[in-house]
Formats: structure tokens, sequence, C-alpha cells
């Protein structure tokens, strides 16, 4: 008996094999952005699988997070690497979930049709940011702990609601085994249930409409070369995500993760407490700004002032809603400005 | 009509490849875990967490692990990029334009 031919009668690959084929990737100068999507989905997988295998040996409780960790790391063969792969691959996603949107900035690729395309790919930088601050609580250590309070803290300056939201993240007045019960909720239920409905609509979106051309190369209406998705582009993805692998592999085993001592929270906050280096920008931001603003609390109109530019950056395609072959230089310079003010925080909340 | 190269040859590499890189590290663990690593352990206080090798001999077993990693990386990219230089003549032929119709 066929094996192949068993399955495609019930699953249908050869149709999906003849779609493949049929889909076209355009060669141009700015090929190299299109590998960026997939990559991002492969980092997802390894978060996936290496999140399944710790939480095989995670206990979310106040008594127990911390020793757990410390047991996945000393005890369980190979924890280490797996613990250290899990946040690697998270810093490695978001890296290129920001390259992979910032390129899409830049390059107008948002302009219609695929609005909704911008905008479950906005979603999905949300979802992606949440997982890592959902994450960063769960080792339950000093350092941890003090982030997690500051970060929750932030949502109180919103008017009128602020200090609810703070109360739902921390599941009371304070951080405690509460908020660690709730956070790994989200991490481990709420937030894959969203990203997975996500993705599966993001990916619907883009063989849907197909990969965007370069402006100076559909203003000119050149006809550029093509190749076919399946098997040229996938082998040459396949190149791409090697080595992803193998520099993710060497720089998990070579700078594993470590875990701080349990979190007390008696204890005071330690000092120099920063959050995780996409979250640094805003950070220094909040920092910057003065305790008061005409008699208007500083962090209050920080915190609606980051909300404003959240909001301006989801309804990119609606404000820069030129027809495809125009160029809209001030959203581009808006992109090259935003990457620069972001460079120089991080840098500066570093120092 | 069917395309002249076999598919399954890179998935092949690819199954390989992810063997070593996700697979190998859990049959390595169960190698080299030196006895002195656990008197050291024992000495130490067992909360604190110590990620990454503990000694020496685990170090250079380490290194030469991912340099085996790395072997393994070029050696599939070696492969693949003779393939895309295949699927690219055949694709200059027309030969996918062929198969959509």
């Amino acid at each position: 008996m066929n094996i192949r031919k068993w399955f495609d009668d019930r699953l249908g690959i050869n149709e999906i094999s003849a779609f493949m084929t049929k889909k076209e990737i355009p060669q141009h100068k700015h090929t190299i952005l299109y590998y960026t999507g997939s990559s991002i989905l492969v980092f997802f997988f390894i978060q996936i699988l290496t999140g399944i295998l710790l939480a095989f040996y995670y206990k979310p409780t106040l008594e127990l997070a911390n020793e757990s960790v410390a047991y996945i790391v000393n005890d369980v063969p190979l924890g280490w690497i797996i613990r250290s792969i899990h946040s690697w691959a998270a810093t490695f996603m978001i890296a290129l979930v920001f390259i992979h949107l910032l390129s899409i900035w830049i390059t107008k690729a948002y302009r219609n049709p695929r609005e909704m395309t911008w905008i479950s790919g906005v979603l999905l930088l949300v979802i992606s940011l949440a997982f890592g601050f959902t994450g960063y609580l769960l080792p339950w250590d000093e350092l941890s702990l003090a982030a997690t309070k500051v970060g929750t803290d932030i949502p109180r300056a919103i008017p009128i609601v602020g200090a609810w939201v703070t109360r739902l993240l921390r599941g009371g007045v304070d951080v405690t085994g509460e908020t660690l019960t709730r956070l790994f909720t989200l991490h481990i239920c709420v937030l894959p249930l969203f990203i997975l409905m996500l993705l599966a609509l993001h990916v619907y979106l883009i063989q849907k409409h197909g990969s965007s051309l370069p402006l100076d190369i559909e203003k000119k209406n050149i006809s550029v070369k093509s190749i076919p998705f399946w098997p040229n582009f996938i082998y040459r993805e396949a190149i791409i995500w090697l080595l992803l692998l193998g520099s993710l592999l060497t720089i998990a085993a070579l700078f594993p993760h470590h875990l701080g001592s349990p979190a007390d929270l008696m204890a005071p906050a330690p000092e120099g407490v920063k959050p995780e280096w996409y979250f640094l920008f805003l950070f220094q931001t909040l920092k910057i700004f003065p305790a008061n603003i005409l008699f208007i609390h500083g962090e209050t109109i920080a915190v609606l002032l980051i909300g404003l530019m959240g909001v301006l950056f989801f309804c990119l395609p609606m404000i820069d809603n030129k027809p495809a072959e125009k160029k809209g230089k001030i959203i581009t310079y808006a992109a090259y400005v935003f990457i620069l003010y972001a460079v120089i925080m991080t840098v500066w909340s570093l120092l | 009509m069917k395309p002249d190269f076999k598919f399954n040859s890179v998935i092949f590499l690819l199954a390989l490849s992810c063997f070593l890189l996700l697979f190998c590290p859990f049959i390595y663990a169960q190698q080299a875990k030196p006895a002195e690593t656990e008197i050291q352990d024992m000495n130490e206080d067992t909360n604190a967490a110590k990620p990454g090798q503990k000694n020496i001999k685990d170090k250079i077993a380490l290194y030469v692990f991912l340099a085996w990693v790395w072997i393994a990386i070029f050696v599939s990219i070696y492969f693949l990029r003779l393939k895309i230089i295949e699927v690219d003549r055949l694709s200059g032929y027309g030969f996918y334009q062929k198969l959509k119709k």
C-alpha cells in the first residue's frame, strides 16, 4: 500500500504541495527580510517545546517556584540548557519580531490590502512582549520579584482604571504568590491560546495577499524575478534556520541563564533593578520624566504618551493610507527616529 | 510528472540536524556525569543554582559537542546549496510552470 497515497486521500497532501509550488516569492534587494517571518516561527516552536519540558518540573507556588527552577538547573539532566535555550530563544524571537515589524514599517508593506496583516502582527508583538513579562517572574528570584513590582506598578499611573489594572495583574495589593499563579496561568494557558489564533490569522493573510514588493519596484512597475516558495525558497530558509539554531544552541550553552537567590517578600528591592532588554527603552523613558509637570504626575503623562505612541503604531495603515506607489517619506523618517530613540534609551539605561 | 530530485534527502538531513541539536544533549547528559561532580555538589550549597558545566571535563565535552553541531550544520548547508542550484536550474527551465499547468 502506498503510504503517501493513503495520507493524500485523507489529508490532501498533493493539494497543499501544489499550492506551495504555485506561491511565488519575489527576488530583489530586500528579499532577506522575507526570511524573518519563518525564523520567528522556528523560535516560537522552540519556545513551545522547551516550555513544555520546563513545565514538567516547574512548580508555581511561593515556596517551590525558585526551588523547582534550581532543581531543573542543578539536577535534571541538561535542564540547565533547556532553560537557557528557552530564555535565549525568547530573546532571539522578540528581536526578530522587532526586525520584522520595523522592516514592514520602512518598506510600507502594511498598505492596502495588508492592513489586517499589520494589525495582527502588532498584536503578535504585544503578546510576545507579554510572554516575556509574565515569564520573567516565574524563577521567583530577587531580581524578577523587584522587576515585576516595578512593571505591575506602571499601569497605576493610568487615570481612572490604573489602580484596578495593577490589582488585577497582581491578584492583590502587592506582588505575592497570587501574582505568581496569575502570571504563570497567563504564560502557559491564556497567551499561547491568543498567539496561536493570531498566528493562524496572520499566516492566512500572508497566504491570501502574497509577499509585498518594495515601493521603488512597485512605483516603476518593473517586473521582478520570482522563485517558487516550494522548494526553492524553503531550501534557502532552511539554511537560515540551521544557522539560527546553531547560534542559539552555542549561546545558550556558553552563556547559560543564571538563577538568583529566592525572592523574599519582606526584603528591600536590590539595587540596579532592570527589566529585560526589550523593555529598557520604555523603562528609561519613564525615568527621564520629572515627578510633576504642571500639577500632573510625570509618570501619568509618560504612560499616556507611550500609550498614544502605541495606538499610532497600531493604526499606521490607517494613518498612511496612500496608494501603494506613493512614497510617504515622513513615515519612513519616523521609523528611523524610533529606531534611533530606542537604541539611545536602551544604551542609556544600561550605562 | 514528478521532479527528478529527491526531497527525502534534504528532509533526512534536516531531521538528522534536529536530532543532533535536540536529542544528543540528553544522550550526552547520561554519559558525562562523573562521580567527582556529585561529590563537589554535595560540598556546595544545594539551593544555589549553578547552570552550565561544573568541571573541566564536562566543559571540554561541551565544546566538542558544539563543534560537532557546527560541522553538521555546515555539511547540511553544503548539501542544501547543491539542492538550491539544482532547483533553481529546474525553475529556470520552467519546470515548475509546467507542473502548475
